[in-house]
């Protein structure tokens, strides 16, 4: 009878415990859900070019002469398939904008513009999620 | 048309004040002067002006120059010439006479015994010369004469003008109801417009008539014609009544006689009416003419305004108005007396286009607007907020190929930025003075110190204005 009432003590001990992790679990939810859905930026350069999926010769000043200017973002890690934005604006004007994919676990992206003569003068890139949550804006000029 | 009502409009208290009193004492000059030369010279010059202003008008440039030139020493003109006649009159008349009475033209000289001698001695073809002094004195004019002062008949007259008296070759002075003298000797006229047949008895007496303001009547020996010389006029006698009526005016009526007092009266009024006619044209004119321009620079006042609604910007801080009116109205307005006007209830946030028009802009009177420049204002208007930007530098030139500019650190990277709404909301970074890529020469760190670049509408909240910028430059390998 002793034993039947301890074991009866341990089960609702059980549920209880059972029942209040869940509560906890279920209130921490959203955090890990938002935190799972946003990617997060590692890498963020202007550069000249991109090789086997890396920057090369990142800078902030380009020549005219050159024929694209590259933006490089790496998010690691990645929690689930989603796309980020790559906006690139001339002084205060969208000139263009890409959307980008971004897989698990980790990914590396880039987005590129031709460069012409009309186009000297600060530019600025800003990296966004889908819903325009800036991740970070990179400023360079294109030069002489 | 539109002038004229615009002026009538216009019209203040001070301007029918002032065209009372001109006429006043234009008037006043009239009754202290009248009979004499000065106002003969006065309606001279007024008539002078009224050719300048028509040649102004006209645009007839050395004409109106000309004009002018003599009507400046007009003044000066009047007071030498008639340096007599203005003391006679100034000391013959009290104050009160010179400001409101009204020296009535009596006389005692006996008209009649005057015209029956005159006709008489034309019917006997005995030659005279009778002189009825003016205003001025002829003590100048006559070289010699024989004191006579003996009352004036018809006897006596023609008794002095028989060809046996040995006075009847001169002429007689007469004076109120004397003879003054006989036997005068007058400054004969150098005028070439006579009657060949004038002899030496009209040109005295024609002589006499064109320097003073006397009044002579010249009887011919030869024909026995009848000649009434005033001024440069010579008139021929046609009738007794002719003569007494010419006589009546130059010396006046005997005291109480009933034409005498209508005559003066109806002259009175005339006078009056004329004064006051002549001087509103002249102070329309002159006053509320619109024939000179000036360009006035008037600053913008704004009304009405929204709390929360700020001016951020104008395309003008002023306006320039190009006025017209008269000389003098135009050169005494301030740009105090002007001001334009908008009421901005009704704007809305950003750019507010205004046309300026007559009915932001108030004048003084009789000033009229032919346009502004510039004829609209630009107001943009904004709600004050602040913004958080980043800083970013302006490269120029070139750097050199085997360098890489790798990063750039700033101090501070962001910036406060207060400012218009609208001008905020599409800014995305604040920008340095430019720097010269061709500066930089070698690799490594370097630091220098850039002013930023700021809209003047724009205010910076935190730092000094300035960046300090630490370049990483490599090496292209």
């Amino acid at each position: 009878m002793e034993s039947l009432k301890n074991r009866l003590v341990l089960l609702i001990f059980i549920l209880i415990m059972v029942t209040v992790c869940d509560a906890a679990h279920s209130a921490e939810a959203p955090v890990n859900s938002s935190n799972r859905k946003s990617p997060v930026l590692t890498v963020a350069n202007m550069c000249e070019g991109v090789e086997d999926f890396k920057p090369t010769f990142p800078t902030i000043v380009f020549s005219a002469d050159k024929e694209f200017v590259y933006c490089y973002s790496k998010f690691d890690p990645v929690f689930e398939n989603t796309f980020i934005f790559h906006n690139w604006y001339k002084e205060e004007k969208l000139i263009s904008s890409f959307k980008l994919i971004l897989q698990v676990p980790s990914w590396g992206t880039f987005s590129r513009i031709r460069i012409r003569e009309s186009d000297m003068g600060p530019w600025q890139v800003e990296i966004t999620d889908p819903n325009g949550k800036v991740f970070k804006i990179l400023s360079f000029s294109i030069t002489e | 048309m539109e002038n004229l009502f615009l002026v009538l409009y216009n019209i203040r208290w001070q301007d029918l004040i002032d065209i009372a009193i001109s006429s006043y004492i234009l008037f006043r000059l009239y009754v202290l002067f009248r009979g004499t030369y000065v106002i003969r010279v006065l309606i001279g010059f007024a008539m002078l002006l009224i050719f300048g202003r028509i040649a102004g008008q006209l645009e007839l440039i050395v004409t109106s120059y000309a004009i002018q030139g003599i009507l400046a020493v007009a003044a000066l003109i009047i007071i030498v010439v008639f340096r007599n006649e203005i003391r006679s009159v100034l000391q013959a008349t009290n104050m009160k006479s010179i400001l409101w009475g009204f020296s009535h033209k009596f006389t005692d000289t006996p008209i009649d015994s005057i015209v029956d001698s005159v006709f008489e001695l034309s019917q006997r073809k005995d030659g005279a010369i009778i002189v009825c002094p003016g205003k001025k004195d002829l003590k100048d004019f006559i070289q010699s004469s024989i004191e006579v002062r003996g009352k004036i008949s018809s006897e006596l007259l023609t008794s002095i003008f028989w060809h046996g008296n040995p006075l009847h070759d001169g002429a007689v002075i007469l004076k109120d109801d004397k003879i003054m003298a006989a036997g005068a000797i007058l400054p004969l006229t150098k005028r070439e417009d006579l009657p060949s047949y004038y002899g030496t008895r009209h040109r005295a007496g024609i002589g006499l008539a064109d320097q003073a303001d006397a009044l002579v009547i010249i009887v011919s020996e030869e024909r026995g014609e009848i000649v009434v010389a005033k001024g440069l006029k010579v008139i021929n006698i046609v009738s007794r009544e002719h003569l007494v009526d010419i006589l009546h005016n130059h010396l006046g009526f005997d005291e109480g006689e009933p034409e005498f007092v209508r005559r003066e009266k109806t002259r009175i009024v005339y006078a009056a009416v004329i004064s006051f006619l002549f001087v509103t044209s002249v102070w329309f004119s002159f006053a509320r003419s619109l024939d000179t321009v000036r360009t006035v620079d008037v600053p913008i006042e704004y009304s009405n305004r929204q709390s929360d609604i700020q001016i951020f910007s104008t395309s003008v801080n002023s306006v320039q108005l190009l006025l017209s009116g008269s000389g003098t109205l135009i050169k005494s307005i301030r740009p105090e007396q002007m001001q334009i006007k908008f009421d901005l209830s009704d704007s809305k946030l950003g750019k507010n286009t205004y046309k300026i028009s007559k009915n932001n802009i108030s004048l003084p009177p009789g000033i009229a607007l032919i346009k502004s420049i510039p004829s609209v204002v630009d107001i943009t208007l904004d709600q004050e907020i602040s913004k958080k930007l980043p800083v970013q530098i302006n490269w120029t030139g070139k750097l050199m190929p085997h360098l890489i500019l790798e990063n750039v650190i700033l101090k501070p990277d962001i910036v406060t930025v207060t400012g218009g709404k609208l001008k905020l909301k599409d800014m995305r970074a604040v920008y340095t003075e430019p720097f010269q890529l061709n500066d930089i020469t070698k690799t490594g760190e370097l630091f220098k110190v850039k002013p930023l670049q700021l809209d003047k509408t724009l205010i910076l909240k935190n730092g000094k204005g300035e960046v300090e910028i630490s370049c990483l430059v490599g090496e292209r390998r």
